[in-house]
């Protein structure tokens, strides 16, 4: 059977771009990736450009790495990210298609209030699944029913309704995404995937062991004033455990709780803020570590048929 | 030969640039200063991981020698579990990393893994991570059950011991007795992390409320919703 370009279309959200571009090693799964057909918006763009270099700047601030070191790691992401420029789908050409107020159409539809990239991400998907170029700069569409992959639980929470009622497609995170670009290539091994998913894991995995020793040690030294606030107690003990047993659901109402109330808890909302990408991984049921450990224990069950 | 020269400038005084010495160690020496060690027979940098681990090898061997200055190395890793949330080429790197020490330094170097048991790393786990050239080299397991009420209280009059200025009747003062039992059964079978927790926050709520020692089962109960929001783990 010859094989033909598949017809699988993807968009991409900022943390599982980022992600993909920390766990890949000699750009080998950049490479997988182009058996897909990948979009991003610019706002996912531009907010990979600027988050990108957070955890080499933290590892420095922590380790004092090298400004050789540092600077070589920084041309390898920049090379990585040029690799992600070119399937980037311009806003205007969405407001060219689909009108100027397609955006406030889609704010008045989900009821979502932040222009983030899940936002964005969301317009490009309706976009897409509407009006997909069958080939660039050609004015021939097809309808299509995509994937948005994002790490984000909660931000997949908020879109779901949008994406199944809009019929535009699926929300995966990037677990699916690596199992996906695994099983169109015939040179990708399980091995490999093995290794990759548990690179991913690693990548949310160390954020929060990092996130509970910060606030355990924090803990010890409260101030007088928080050692007798029960609300405050109580919730910091709350998050510890739950980090702790790797249940995330409802850790960001303990976060807001916090952050409602600055002037008291200032210091901590300064560590929780370091931890951003703890916090998407709230979901009320199967949360994305013990998905990819879940998938790793099964492995077999994956292999190419 | 370059290990061995670079062992000859830590132990002799022949190189007496402390500073370019320290640099080297920590790679951050340039060209131009790298030609200063030349005339030790330390002609390159320290490049790979093996380099370090011949290094910390060759020095273990020297500090033990015979004997003589020291007895023996121990290296001591605390949060070992930690190992699960490495990527998966820091793992290698890992292992290799314990294999090569303990192959190139035969004698006098005991290693001690401390490893705690959490949600993301559990001891059947244990094979997925330590590769078998690791595992193949562990001479002892030694687990630690979480404390009975006996052992905890044992322990508890050995550590305040330590911070006595004075004798008391009382071996557990600045707490009673059966505020100690009291808390140990309301907090069920635990670590001795959390009883420990438990423990140092009543001292700091009785400080803070000058409450006179020694604390008893009232005082508990007056607090028992923060301490017990302790419970942890």
């Amino acid at each position: 059977m010859e094989r033909r370009m598949n017809q699988i279309t993807c968009v991409l959200d900022a943390c599982s771009i980022i992600n993909l571009i920390h766990i890949d090693e000699n750009d080998f799964l950049l490479k997988k990736l182009k058996n897909i057909d990948f979009y991003l918006c610019e706002k996912v763009f531009k907010e990979v450009n600027i988050n990108v270099f957070d955890k080499i700047n933290k590892i420095r601030r922590n380790e004092e790495l090298n400004s050789q070191v540092v600077k070589a790691r920084k041309e390898e992401i920049n090379k990585k990210l040029n690799q992600f420029r070119s399937n980037q789908m311009l806003d205007y050409v969405i407001k060219h298609d689909l009108g100027d107020d397609i955006f406030d159409e889609v704010r008045r539809l989900t009821g979502y209030t932040k222009y983030n990239g899940e936002f964005y991400s969301a317009v490009l998907a309706l976009y897409l699944s509407r009006c997909k170029p069958l080939k660039h700069n050609s004015n021939d569409f097809i309808p299509t029913k995509l994937y948005f992959h994002t790490d984000d639980y909660p931000a997949k929470n908020e879109f779901d309704s949008f994406y199944r009622y809009q019929q535009i497609g699926y929300i995966e995170d990037t677990a699916d995404l690596l199992i996906l670009i695994y099983r169109l290539d015939d040179n990708f091994t399980l091995r490999q995937l093995d290794i990759a998913l548990n690179d991913l894991f690693s990548e949310y995995a160390t954020e929060v062991v990092l996130l509970k020793r910060k606030l355990r040690n924090y803990k010890k030294n409260l101030p007088k004033n928080l050692i007798r606030d029960k609300f405050f107690v109580n919730n910091l003990n709350l998050l510890i455990i739950k980090l702790e047993n790797i249940d995330f659901n409802g850790i960001i109402d303990i976060k807001d709780g916090f952050v409602m109330n600055n002037s008291k808890y200032g210091t901590i909302n300064k560590i929780l803020k370091t931890y951003e990408p703890v916090f998407e991984l709230d979901y009320t049921s199967l949360n994305l570590l013990n998905k990819i450990k879940s998938i790793r224990e099964k492995l077999e069950t994956i292999h190419k048929i | 030969m370059q290990i061995q020269s670079v062992l000859r400038g830590i132990f002799s005084d022949e190189v007496k640039d402390i500073n370019l010495l320290k640099k080297y160690l920590y790679g951050n020496i340039t060209n131009t200063e790298l030609k200063g060690l030349n005339d030790y027979d330390i002609l390159r940098r320290l490049n790979s991981d093996s380099d370090y681990t011949k290094l910390l090898a060759g020095l273990f061997s020297c500090l033990t020698y015979n004997k003589k200055v020291y007895s023996t190395v121990i290296i001591w890793f605390d949060e070992f579990e930690d190992l699960s949330i490495l990527s998966s080429s820091n793992i290698d790197k890992t292992n290799n990393f314990l294999r090569e020490i303990l192959d190139n330094t035969p004698n006098n170097l005991l290693i001690f893994l401390n490893l705690t048991q959490t949600a993301l790393f559990g001891l059947e786990d244990l094979g997925e991570y330590i590769s078998e050239a690791v595992r193949s080299r562990i001479k002892e397991r030694i687990s630690f059950d979480l404390p009975t009420k006996v052992q905890f209280k044992d322990y508890l009059i050995e550590l305040l011991s330590f911070f006595r200025l004075s004798k008391y009747e009382n071996e557990y003062y600045p707490f009673e007795e059966n505020l100690i039992d009291k808390i140990i059964e309301e907090k069920g079978n635990v670590s001795l992390r959390s009883l420990n927790e438990s423990f140092s926050l009543l001292l700091e709520i009785a400080d803070i409320e000058n409450e006179e020692p020694p604390l008893t089962v009232a005082y508990f109960e007056k607090n028992k919703e923060e301490l017990m929001g302790w419970k942890g783990e």
